[in-house]
């Protein structure tokens, strides 16, 4: 026994013995150096034995007071696994200090306690951390002065552009600079480069990288850690940040970037100045530890997607086998997102995130690039029919009707697909085309997969570019209204129509806002569009009030124009400029308006409304809450979506749907307005329930304003009668 | 009569901002330009007067965070204030600290914390601006400038913790 405390001695362990009685008894002799940390604790004894008080201990060291709480724990479960404090440190009254560490352990049915001292190592212990903290301290005063220094360039290469407005110039004095160094015209295409930026992107030459459109690439690759990228640079603002870029042969690097525009004086972007720095030496200890994976769906992530398919790359695969790749992009999935909370949201990528998973094979790669998108790969293809077959399976099973909150819900998807069969194959390229492929499904309806073909590359003119094109209708005056009547069923009070925008695009010729809209809502210029639409619909209403013909026009305001701080002003303004009579004009908006902040929104339009201003809410039935709402919610016309119109013919639900929503509307005094109404079929159902208004091509096409004069007394003549037997035009 | 009361308060923050050093300023008025990391945990007493009250605060000074270390959740039972610790002239310190944040609301929540901008002597080194303020505001942490090396708003960095806690001459 004595040999035993001799041993604990030499190990620098008192053990403690927990009783019952809220004592500890010391095993073995009393240690030198504990009796001078006990100090002026006064032990008693009993026999041979020593024994301590647990109130008087744990007052006199706090720290395993604060352990003895997981330890008292660890003594009454089960398994019995010691656990231990972790290194702490006493100081006595003279100053002197004692680098301790206490373990608990259950020994003979027995509660122990250890204490161990290790100040005699702690110094080498010590010397080691010191070490790699002071040099973690080094390191990031060296990245903080790096950054300083890439600012600096930015800046300077920024203003000897505006000074001297000779990009040539700046292409020289940049050359070698080991900063990167990009700088593009507005729409992405580059004028100048260095070599530290080839270099980064081991680009064999510089049309290769002019071709590889970096600006999108890197938009593309910091956008999952910083969503906010976009809308900075497209409000011309500045940016820095820090993110995994993939180099030409598919090699990873984190880059610093910093993206400065070069504005001309009237303000509009003519230059962006891109400085990056290859972080990766310093980055290293830290990309252990992001894992790779994607929280709500737990499938590898964007990184590790791409990590794998460059991996892919040095594979050697069977003659005749090649790769494929699904790029997947769920339909709608903001909407769905928007409509019913994020946690849903998330709930539903995760249901839809294991479906992908079980309709592909085992060894193929399953990825959740971030958002609403997913990517397949998968090995030894034969040919693309094998390819399509897959992603055709995949979009039935997410098609899946789903449960979220006992609400049924169906999920589409757009799937693109890419192939390829070479051996050193270019990811970039397989991704982009897959990507492509995915963009042209959603084009052409959504819902479908399709396979790449190079002319896609023509078809889909750059996003970037088109929010520079539409910025120049905006600035150019490029929209037209066209208007298109709402013929009324019951009674010949006045008359309605719909004014409806049209952008006169110098090159495509008149586009629809299914083809713009969209764009301007994402870039904010939906703002600037949107007031141009009620004003000139004001100016037209008011022209056709002094020719005798009081129309009421119907004007679509999207959900950011109404929640614009001015917006309540603008109505009022053009009213007043035009003299447009309030009780003429309509607003359209839709359920998404009253989403994040309803009682708001009811104050505004109910302001709104005291101004005479009629509201109508727009394509009702494709929300998820509409008729819950629809008590609340102030509006004097409802306007049944015409998804819902169209499938008045086959689908006996919707026929049901459509007949509550016109039967509650009119219990609320809300009248009815049909759109998208092309068949007979369709007319006679909507007259038969007692639809107030019907809008469709049955009648007539959204028209200029010169031609709705021209037929206007038809249309007239419509209006009251039993629209059904009335003269029709196209 | 007065009476004694202890409390735990924690010293948490990234490593060498100065949680160390600002212990030693308050407890001990003694300052150091060299850095001694620590390993582990310190416990540290100080009386101070509130009204006719002592409080006896232990000081917690935890090991900062960095790749080796992660801030050990048991270290923080019982605190009755935290005092969250950044390093001025280092804005990745900013970044530490809002994750520290998050792992303190949950495991102490409703707990005072108040965060130091530390090494205010530093006024040609000094990186965090205004933007970097908010974006402590906006997690609800109050912000004090101090230094350990000169002892400028060291007491009072204690003082306005003691009052966050409910003790202080506000206090009820
Ligand atoms: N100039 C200046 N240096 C400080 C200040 N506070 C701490 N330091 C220095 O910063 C380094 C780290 O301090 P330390 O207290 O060990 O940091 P801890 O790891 O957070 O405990 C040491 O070199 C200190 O001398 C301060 O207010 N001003
Ligand atoms: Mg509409
Ligand atoms: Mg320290």
């Amino acid at each position: 026994m004595a040999i035993l405390g001799d041993i604990l001695e030499e190990l620098g362990v008192v053990a403690l013995e927990y009783h019952s009685d809220q004592t500890f008894h010391v095993l073995g002799n009393h240690r030198s150096w504990f009796s001078h940390l006990l100090e002026k604790i006064e032990p008693f004894s009993e026999g041979a034995c020593t024994i301590l008080q647990k109130d008087e201990f744990c007052l006199k060291f706090p720290f395993i007071e604060n352990f003895l709480i997981d330890a008292e724990v660890s003594w009454t479960e089960p398994n019995h696994e010691s656990i231990r404090s972790g290194l702490w440190t006493e100081t006595t009254h003279s100053d002197d200090e004692y680098q301790l560490e206490a373990c608990a352990c259950w020994i003979d049915g027995q509660s122990i306690l250890l204490i161990e001292n290790h100040s005699n190592s702690f110094v080498q212990h010590h010397a080691v951390y010191q070490k790699a903290r002071d040099i973690a301290l080094l390191n990031e005063k060296l990245v903080s002065e790096l950054n300083q220094r890439q600012r600096e360039l930015q800046n300077e290469i920024e203003q000897r552009i505006l000074h001297d407005a000779s990009i040539l110039g700046v292409a020289e004095s940049i050359k070698g600079n080991t900063s990167a160094v990009m700088i593009c015209q507005a729409d992405g295409k580059v004028e100048v480069m260095n070599n530290a930026l080839v270099d980064i992107y081991q680009i064999e030459s510089e049309s290769d990288l002019k071709r590889a459109s970096l600006l999108d690439q890197w938009m593309q690759e910091a956008e999952e850690q910083y969503p906010e990228l976009k809308n900075v640079i497209e409000k011309g603002s500045y940016w820095e940040g820090e993110f995994e870029s993939i180099g030409s042969e598919g090699s990873s690097h984190w880059i610093r970037l910093t993206i400065g525009p070069v504005k001309e004086s009237s303000g509009v972007v003519s230059h962006y100045v891109c400085v990056a720095n290859d972080i990766s030496a310093f980055r290293q200890t830290d990309t252990n530890l992001g894992g790779g994976f994607d929280i709500t769906t737990r499938l590898p992530n964007r990184r590790h997607f791409w990590q794998h398919i460059n991996r892919l790359i040095e594979k050697t695969l069977p003659e005749g086998k090649g790769i494929g790749l699904l790029y997947i992009d769920l339909d709608y999935f903001k909407r769905v997102n928007d409509d019913l909370g994020h946690q849903a949201g998330d709930f539903l990528l995760s249901a839809i995130a294991s479906r992908i998973s079980r309709g592909v094979k085992h060894s193929d790669f399953v990825a959740h690039l971030g958002g609403d998108e997913f990517a397949v790969v998968t090995m030894m293809i034969q040919d693309s029919e094998q390819l399509l077959s897959v992603a055709n399976r995949l979009l039935e099973s997410i098609h899946e009707p789903l449960s979220v909150d006992g609400q049924p819900i169906t999920m589409s998807a757009s799937i693109g697909v890419s192939m390829t069969f070479e051996e050193k194959f270019d990811s970039t390229l397989l991704v982009r085309q897959a990507d492509l492929a995915m963009y042209t499904a959603k084009e052409l309806g959504k819902g479908q997969s399709l396979f790449y073909e190079s002319n896609m590359d023509y078809n889909i003119p750059h996003k970037l570019q088109r929010e520079m094109e539409l910025l120049e209708a905006v600035e150019r005056n490029e929209f037209v209204l066209y208007l298109q009547p709402q013929i009324s069923v019951c009674s010949t009070e006045k008359m309605r129509v719909e004014a409806l925008i049209r952008w006169q695009h110098p090159e495509k010729g008149l586009l629809a806002p299914g083809e713009f809209i969209a764009i301007a809502e994402e870039s904010g210029l939906i703002i600037p569009i949107g007031e141009w639409v009620l004003r000139s619909a004001c100016d037209m209403g008011a022209d056709l009030v002094s020719n005798g013909k009081p129309i009421s026009i119907a004007v679509n305001i999207s959900a950011k124009q109404l929640k614009h701080k001015d917006f309540y002003d603008s109505v009022v303004t053009c009213l007043e400029t035009s003299g447009y009579p309030a009780d003429l004009l309509e607003l359209e908006i839709t359920e998404s308006c009253f989403l994040d902040d309803l009682d708001a929104v009811i104050v505004l339009i109910q302001r709104i409304r005291v101004l005479g201003v009629t509201i109508s809410l727009d394509d009702f039935g494709t929300g998820f809450s509409s008729l819950n709402y629809l008590r609340q919610l102030p509006v004097d016309f409802l306007k049944i979506d015409q998804s819902f119109v169209q499938e008045i013919s086959i689908d006996r639900q919707s026929q049901a749907i459509i007949s509550f929503v016109i039967n509650l509307a009119h219990e609320l005094d809300i009248e009815v307005i049909a759109e998208g109404v092309e068949t007979d079929e369709q007319l006679n159902f909507l007259i038969d329930r007692k639809v107030n208004f019907i809008q469709g091509y049955l009648f007539y096409r959204p028209m200029p304003l010169d031609d709705l004069e021209g037929c206007l007394s038809k249309i007239e003549d419509l209006c009251g009668e039993n629209p059904a037997l009335g003269v029709r035009t196209i | 009569m007065g009476k004694v009361i202890a409390k735990k308060v924690c010293m948490v923050g990234p490593f060498a901002v100065g949680k160390t050093s600002l212990v030693n300023r308050f407890v001990k008025s003694i300052f150091s330009d060299k850095y001694l990391t620590t390993i582990g945990v310190k416990i540290s007493k100080k009386q101070i007067d509130v009204n006719d009250d002592k409080i006896q605060l232990m000081i917690w000074d935890i090991e900062g965070v960095d790749v080796f270390t992660e801030l050990k959740p048991s270290f923080l039972r019982g605190a009755s204030g935290v005092l969250l610790v950044l390093d001025g002239t280092r804005l990745k310190s900013l970044d530490v600290a809002i994750e520290l944040q998050r792992v303190l609301s949950q495991q102490l929540p409703g707990v005072p914390i108040i965060g130091l901008l530390n090494k205010s002597d530093l006024t040609y080194e000094w990186k965090l601006g205004d933007s970097e303020l908010r974006e402590l505001e906006k997690l609800g942490i109050t912000t004090i400038m101090t230094s350990a090396k000169t002892g400028s708003n060291v007491e009072a960095a204690f003082d306005s913790l003691v009052n966050a806690m409910g003790l202080g001459p506000e206090g009820v």
